[in-house]
This record gives structure tokens, sequence and C-alpha cells, in this order.
């Protein structure tokens, strides 16, 4: 485990996505960054991290990161994936879903001489063409203080490659599934209360988070109504905030909470948590599990930490000051999301002092 | 500010975000002259005008110093607790507080340059850097050498008083001309370069030369060429005496060994400015100046300038140089409120462990005491600035945290101001309030918060945050609404609200009922009636909901009595219809002319009519009394007779 140099992003960093693994190897690995809280607009930028060559003396590669693209949007970004390598998907707060295309473009920077003479170096960059941008969460009674409802969550039909579907919650209880291709909608009702988070297993299987504490399962093909309901017990009102599934078992499921706690779901069980953990202080941002090693979840916080948790240590309640962590040195501010690219063993995070975190997270870490 | 086509009607600040000034103006006219003059009708306009705003390079400085604040006092704060007094770890300390004057340097540094790139305006920046960075050379730098300190302003001034570099037009100028000496502007020029030290004065002095070897211009020339090589201190070498021909050449080259030679005249009469001067007499005359020295120079560089027209920036580098420290400080409030907060900081950190001069204050409190009451007064400042801002304002409280007689205070009194637009930022000011343990003021953001979601009509998050908030009364009061709401429809329009909340932690009495009767009418419609009954029956005898809701409850027993006729087995008790007659009783006895109790039938016989499904009911709910009677009737007989099927 080791820290590798910070980067500045254009805002308070809000959600950190990796894009799909090309091949094993990667050298140039292409992530995306939204912020939020911006006055006017945030931002959605694509990174682009290039492995430098590995110098005789460290063991360790470095990465030199840029922003290759970058596109301005109304409202906080409060998710993005990848729909693909070529496509990407984000949920503002302004309720609405966009689909961006990515466009590799040559731009021409400046003159250099060299020996044959004055040449034009070039760059490449990728242009965020936007696609398509609907409004599925809004609140239709007027005296709402505003008419936006954020759009909290995203999740991509898994196991299908063509024309895929995109399941969105929000702020306003709804359960939506649309297409980029249309404008179709399917609107649920999935809970009076607010939407934090969802997770899409299987083709039929999703469930979602709620900030009343409860985890509802949906079947896709009937989802008008939860197939299960499991309600997390703790102290206090607790609210889920995010949700992750275990790409090694697909049935796991992660669960963050705002006073600290991470639970471990079985979904075709979903009636109380196999395990919890209280690796933080303040409210958990995301979640994820490792994706080489199915028992170990990573979790960032508000306490401006990611905690790695074994989930082969049952433990309930576990003391926090045993939980390894990234203390990021350099960092004090909350950490809003995080994301792991398994090839390059390369951990990213992003926190609310604009500034985009790079960790080495070796298997024998 | 004035408004001239307009009245000033008002005038106030705006609550959130706190830097933002609201003035409103009014038209206002009489009476007469609106009714003339039709299209001109009263307008009023709200003009915002911020008080203090950021710039977008500020915003990005602020978010890279935030952390490197934090680490400072808690390393500071670590290390002050354990090791005040030894000598050993107050070195290692004084280095390590040096060290983060350095990586301030660095992110300043860093700014400046992109700045400089994207052809910003860097004047504010560069006054900051430059003060920045006098502090850490005149107070943090440990000095190793007698020179570092002379050598370190030299430096200084030409990194931010750089010589001004010739323009396009000028640099051709200068290649055409064939007898440079004669030029003006190749001899202030060159000049300047000897008064910096800068090594491009050899290569321009080289312009004067003929080529010929038996020149004496050519060779008093490479004489100075010499000199201007070895770099000798002022005092090692004689003064040559040269006599030229071309007297212009020859004054020139006076100038230059004068400088060489440390002259003050000359080097006071050739700079522009007095920062100028300073470097170019410690370059050239007093390489090895100590403080005592830098004083005298300084007051010679000052000599006849006036100060007058000078900004606060110019005077707080002059204050500094001084070891004035709190007049250089608080002149650079005016400078920059960042610039104050993070010098007076490192200031205070330093002061701490004794490393740095305690002049007299003009208050005449101990240095110490001042600074740290001056330290606190501009962090709280900086914070203010950064709470009203859109973006910054979590940050703020970070800078608050480390104010120990006000920062508190500051915090409680900002936090319920921070404008609310999403959950996520609803979770992140609440952890803020968790953070510092502000009990009050979370309940207070709940309390605001649910009753947003309340005019939204939003009852789950409504209830989640009154809950959240402790509010007993209120959630009573929604509860209320939703009996109340039943009794106009006879609909359970709640139940998704009641089954999203985790009563459990919620633990409200109303909430809870509201969940039972939720729950009883799922088990009258699985036909559950046994296990339904048992739950109406303990509604019933709680009395947890209002009178006035008892009707409701009352009715809600007709389809668990057996109808006239009907023989099947009852589920009710002697003693459950004992309790259910009793409980009719005093309502309708008790509630006679009671307006609450009609206003609640009259609602209630609205819906439960025979076309909707239910029997017939009058104001007296008779229909209760009959069939408990037929019911008990039933049950009297089986008890009578134990072979008929009606059994009790």
């Amino acid at each position: 485990m080791s820290n590798l140099p910070s980067e500045r992003a254009v805002g308070k960093v809000s959600k950190v996505r990796f894009a799909p693994s090309v091949g094993y190897e990667d050298t140039t690995l292409l992530f995306a960054s939204g912020t939020w809280d911006e006055e006017e607009e945030n931002a959605i930028s694509l990174w682009k991290a290039e492995q430098k060559p590995p110098p005789l003396h460290r063991i360790l590669n470095a990465y030199d990161t840029k922003v290759v693209g970058e596109v301005k949007q109304p409202g906080d970004i409060n998710d993005l994936c990848f729909l693909s390598t070529n496509y990407l998907v984000t949920a503002s707060s302004r309720g609405t879903i966009d689909a961006y295309k990515l466009v590799e473009q040559i731009e021409s920077l400046n003159e250099q001489e060299t020996s044959d003479g004055t040449d034009l170096s070039t760059e490449k960059i990728i242009e965020l063409e936007k696609i398509s941008s609907q409004t599925l969460h809004n609140w239709p009674i007027t005296t709402a203080d505003n008419y936006y409802i954020s759009a909290t969550g995203l999740a991509i039909e898994p196991d299908n490659n063509e024309d895929l579907e995109i399941a969105s919650v929000g702020e306003d209880g709804k359960l939506v599934f649309s297409r980029i291709t249309d404008t179709m909608t399917e609107i649920i009702d999935a809970d009076t209360g607010i939407i934090n988070g969802l997770v899409w297993p299987t083709s039929h299987e999703i469930v979602i988070a709620t900030s009343g504490g409860r985890l509802k399962k949906y079947d896709r093909r009937n989802p008008r109504t939860a197939v299960a309901v499991a309600k997390t017990e703790g102290k206090g009102l607790d609210r889920l905030t995010c949700l992750a599934v275990n790409p090694n078992k697909k049935m796991q499921l992660a669960s963050g909470s705002a006073n600290g706690v991470v639970s471990i779901w079985d979904s075709r069980n979903l009636v109380e948590p196999l395990n919890k953990f209280e690796p933080h202080k303040l409210s958990v941002w995301d979640i994820i599990f490792h994706p080489n090693r199915p028992e170990t979840v990573l979790s960032c916080s508000e306490d401006a930490s990611i905690a790695i948790l074994d989930l082969s240590k049952t433990s309930y309640l576990r003391d926090r000051d045993e939980i390894p962590r990234l203390p990021k040195n350099s960092n004090c501010a909350p950490l809003n999301s995080l994301d792991y690219h398994p090839s390059a063993k390369l951990l990213v995070s992003g926190s609310d002092d604009a500034k985009l975190f790079f960790d080495k997270l070796n298997d024998d870490s | 500010m004035y408004g001239i086509e307009q009245d000033t009607l008002g005038v106030a600040f705006n609550p959130t975000p706190t830097n933002i000034v609201t003035y409103y103006l009014a038209r206002k006219y009489p009476k007469e002259q609106v009714e003339e003059e039709e299209n001109e009708q009263p307008n009023g306009k709200i003009y915002i005008n911020p008080l203090n705003s950021i710039e977008s390079w500020q915003k990005s400085l602020y978010n890279d110093v935030h952390s490197l604040f934090i680490q400072t006092q808690k390393i500071a704060s670590n290390e002050l607790a354990t090791n005040v007094g030894d000598a050993f770890q107050n070195s290692s300390l004084r280095s390590t507080l040096y060290q983060i004057t350095r990586d301030y340097s660095s992110i300043l540094e860093d700014h400046t340059k992109n700045l400089r790139k994207q052809d910003y305006d860097i004047k504010q920046i560069m006054e900051i850097f430059s003060t920045w960075e006098i502090c850490r050379i005149l107070f943090f730098s440990p000095r190793r050498k007698s020179t570092d300190l002379a050598s370190d302003l030299v430096c200084w001034v030409n990194t931010f008083l750089p010589p001004s570099e010739l323009t396009f037009e000028e640099e051709q100028q200068l290649e055409t001309i064939s007898q440079p000496q004669n030029e003006p502007l190749f001899r202030d020029r060159l000049i300047n370069l000897v008064l910096r030290g800068d090594i491009r004065a050899k290569e321009l002095l080289a312009c004067c030369l003929t080529g010929d070897e038996n020149d004496l211009s050519d060779r008093a020339i490479h004489s100075v060429l010499q000199t201007l090589n070895n770099k000798p201190q002022a005092k090692d070498y004689e003064e040559d005496q040269l006599n030229l021909q071309d007297k212009e050449l020859q004054s020139l080259l006076d100038v230059i060994l004068d400088i060489m030679r440390g002259s003050e005249t000359a080097i006071l009469d050739n700079c522009f400015s007095w920062a100028e001067s300073l470097g170019c007499l410690l370059l050239h005359r007093l390489p090895t100046a100590d403080y005592t020295e830098l004083c005298i120079v300084l007051n010679k560089c000052l000599e006849g300038k006036s100060l007058k027209d000078e900004g606060d920036f110019q005077k707080a580098i002059i204050k500094f140089l001084f070891q004035e420290i709190d007049q250089g400080l608080i002149l650079c409030l005016n400078v920059d409120l960042w610039l104050s907060a993070h010098l007076s900081d490192v200031f205070s950190k330093f002061a701490k462990i004794g490393t740095i001069p305690h002049p007299k204050t003009s208050s005449g409190v101990p240095f110490k005491d001042w600074l740290f009451a001056f330290r606190e007064s501009c962090i709280l400042d900086y914070g203010e600035l950064l709470a009203g801002h859109s973006t910054l304002w979590s940050i703020a409280f970070d800078y608050f945290k480390y104010c120990p007689k006000y920062g508190i205070d500051y915090i409680q009194q900002l936090i319920v101001k921070i404008p609310m637009d999403t959950e996520t930022k609803i979770h992140k000011i609440l952890d803020i309030c968790k953070r510092y343990d502000l009990r009050e003021e979370s309940k207070t953001i709940c309390k605001i918060v649910a009753r947003k979601f309340l005019r939204e009509k939003r009852y789950t998050p409504s209830l989640f945050y009154f809950a959240k908030a402790n509010d007993k009364i209120q959630i009573r009061l929604i509860a209320h609404q939703f009996l109340n709401n039943v009794i106009d429809t006879g609909e359970l329009k709640f139940e998704k609200v009641i089954e999203s909340l985790p009563l459990q932690e919620i633990a409200d009495t109303s909430l809870n009922f509201l969940s039972q009767y939720c729950e009883f009418h799922h088990l009258l419609q699985e036909r559950s009636f046994e296990t339904a009954k048992n739950l109406l029956m303990n509604l019933i005898k709680s009395q947890a909901s209002p009178k006035y809701f008892w009707p409701v409850l009352l009715l809600n027993t007709l389809p668990l009595l057996r109808q006239e006729g009907e023989k099947s087995k009852s589920v009710f008790t002697r003693e459950d219809i004992f309790e259910i007659l009793c409980i009719l009783e005093e309502i309708t006895s008790f509630h006679e002319n009671n307006q609450e109790f009609e206003k609640s039938m009259r609602c209630i016989m609205k819906w439960h009519t025979r076309d909707n499904g239910y029997d017939e009911i009058d104001d007296k709910l008779k229909i209760v009394r009959l069939r408990l009677a037929h019911d008990s009737a039933k049950a009297f007989t089986a008890k009578r007779n134990p072979t008929s099927n009606d059994l009790l």
C-alpha cells in the first residue's frame, strides 16, 4: 500500500469511476470524475492515467494523470457510470439522467521546433458529446421550494451488451427504468422517502437503499412491488447512503450508512445483515468490493479516511482502531467516492477539497 | 453606492450566505402620477451585492492549503502538548514548521505559475506570495551562514521585482545601433542588469567592443567584463582609473564599477524603488548584513521616499523588514484575508517555540498574547468568508475548530445558515454537527429540513427528520393529519409512509398506532380475523388514538361481528364486547353535542355508505350497538345450547 501523488480536480469531487478495462495489462487507464456543490455548473472530467516506465530503483510505478475531456453540467453529479468504454451516463441533482458519447479527437497544441523543421505538437482529447438528457426525477407539487428532485443513483443492466437499460433512483423515491436510445420510461414508486443508492446484481434482481434504513429488492420482470424488504437496526436513526455488489458473489451486497456503519447482506435472504462493521465515525459515502479479493470491502467516508474491511473477520461492530485504513496523510477533507482498477491495482478517491488521490493497493497489502 | 433612478426602500443582510448584502430598491411615485402614467407602475427590484467575492483561482488555492493548515495544527498541538521547553524537540518542531512554510510557498508558486500560463492578472497572488516569502526569509528560515539573509533577500527582490524586460521593439532597436553606449535605453538596461547582478550584463556590455585589441576602449571594457566575471566582493578591488576618449563609455564604465564597488550613491541614484535599492545595496555593499545592518540599509533606501501613495502590501513588507511583526500583520489584513490568517497562524506556532522576535505592540499587550488573539480573529474572518461561499463552506468549519476562544460560537452561529439543497448536503451539515457535538444545532437543522419536506407534502422524510430532531409534537400533528384523512376518506393513504419509516428507532406512540392500524387492515384483507380482532382490541384498549378517531375504530369492529342470520363463529369474547360497549357508550354520551365528534361523524357518514360496500350508519352508531347485541345474543344462545354450531 503506498500513497501516490494527488491531482487537483475542478471542484469538490462527488464521484470517481474507472472505465471498463480493455485488456488485462492496461498501461493507460481512463476514468471519470464528477463534481458537486459548485455554484453554477458542475463538471464531468475524463482523466487518462498513463503508467510511467518502472525505474530501476523503484518497484512501484507512478502514473501521469491528466484531464483529456471535460463537460459542464448544471446540478451536482451524484452518480456516474460507464455503459462501455465509449459511453458515460450521469445522474444529477436536477433529476436528469444524461448520456455522453466519448469521441476521441486530435487537438493541435503549439508549433515546436524540431530537427526537421517546425512541427505541430498534437494531443488526443476526448469530447463528451451529449446524446441524451431526460428529467426522470422531479416533484410535481408546485409548492415545493424547487422543482428539481435529485437523481441519486444509477445502475446498468448486467449481462447484456446491446441497448442497455439504465435504472435510476432519486430523492423522489422513484425507481425509473430508461434507455438512452428512446424516451420510453417505466416509473416505479419504490419508496415514499428518499432513495440513496441501487445495485443491479443480476438481470432480474435490483436492490435499492433508502434513507429510512431499508433495503428493498425488486424483480425486473415485475417491479411494481418489492419482493423483499430488510430493515437496518442500529443505534439511533440511521440512513443508508450507498450500496455495492460483490462482483465475485453477486448475491453479496454491502451498504454504507450515515452513522459510519458498513453492513454485509445476502440478497437471497434479505432480512438482516450477515455482518456489521463500524469503520467510520461519520457518513459512509461510497463503498466497493475489491474485485480480486472477494472478502475485502473498501469504504470512504466524511471522516476523510478509506477503511479496508476483511469480511473473513466476522466480529460484530469491530473496534474502529483495529481496522486498517488509508490515512491519507495529506488529506483532511471528506472522501466522497472511490474506485479500484483491478489490473492496474490502482485505487482512486475524490475529496471535498477538490482533490483526487491515488493509491497503489497491492494484493499483499 | 448611490441609487440614481430609484429610492432605496430598505437594506438587509441576507442570512445565507453571510457575505452577501441585499438591498432593496423601489420606485415609488405619488398616486396621482401613477394614474396619469399608466405604464409607469411602481416597481421593486432586489439587488444583491457580494461583499467578498472569491475568484476561481482563490477557490483552488483555498482548497489546496486547507489540508496543510489542518496538518500544521495537528503537528503543532501534538508536539507542543508534550515537549514545550525541550530544546531538541523545539528544534525538531522548528524544522517541521519551516518545512510547512515551504509547502505553503510551493503551493503559492504553483498557483502563480498556473495563473501566469492562463494570462490571468497575477498582481494579488504575487503580493500574497511575496509577503509570505519575505516572512519566511526573515523569521522562519533557520539561517546557517552569515550571507544567507542578504542573499535570500536579493533573491526575493529579483523574484518579485525582476528587472523590467525590454520590449521586442526595444530589443530590435538595440541590435541595430552602432555605438550603443550613447543610447540612453542601452545604458539604462545595462546599469539595471549590473545592479541586479544579472549575468546578461556581460553580454550587453560586450556589444560596445569594437574588435580592435589595441583599442584603449576595448581594453577598458575587457577589464570591466573581467570584473563582472569574477564578481569580486565590493571592497576587494581597488578603484581603476580609466581615462578614455569616449566620454560616454567612460561614464558608463565608471557607473558600473561604482556599483560593483558598492557605492551607495551610485546604487541609490540608479534604482527606481526602495526594494530594488535594498536588494542592490545588499548585493554589492553588504552581502553579510545582519538584521541590524538591514534596518540601517533599509532606512537609507527609504530616505526621501514618501510611502503615502504606497499600498498596504508595500507598507507591510517594510514593517516586516523592520521586524515590526504586529504592524506588518495588521497591514496584511488589507492585502488578503487568506494571507493574514495563515501568516498569523504560522507566526503564532513559531512564537510558541520562541524563535521569533517579540516586539513591543502598540497597544502594550505582550506580543505573544496579542499574536494569539490576532491569529484567532484573522482565522475567524477567513472562516466566515469561506462559510458564506457556496462551495467552500465546508472547509470553513475546520478553521473555526482551531480557534480556541470563539471558534465553537462561530460554528454554532453559521452551521444553521448553510443553504440545504440536497439530501447529501443536509447530511454533510449534520455530520459537521456530529463532529463538533452540536446537538441543538443538529435538531434545528433537522426541524428546518422536516418543515421543508412537510411543505412539499413529503411525509416520510419529514417524519424522519422530525424524529431526528426529537420533535414529538410535530410527529403527533402529522399523525393526526393522517387520522383525519382516514375520517375524511376512509382510506389509508399514509400506509406507504408508515412502511418506509424505521418505527422501532423512532419509537413514537402515535406512529406506532398508525402502523398497527395499517397492520389490522392487512390482517382483515388476509382474513386473519382472530389476529385482526386481537390487534383492534389492543388499539381500542390502549386509547392511543384521539377520541375523535374512536368511531372509526368502533366501525372497524363491524366486519368482525356476525351479520344477522350469519352462522360463523364470533371472534369477540364477552369481555371484548363489554369493552366495546363501554367505549361506545362513552363516546356517544360524552360527545353528545360535541362539535369535534359531530364533525367526525358527518365526515365518516359521507363515505361509510352502502354504495361503498359499508353498512349505512347514523350519528349515534346504532349499527355497532345492534351488531354487538346480536353477537352477544348468539353467544348467549350458544352457551345455553351447547349443541348449536354458534359458539362463542
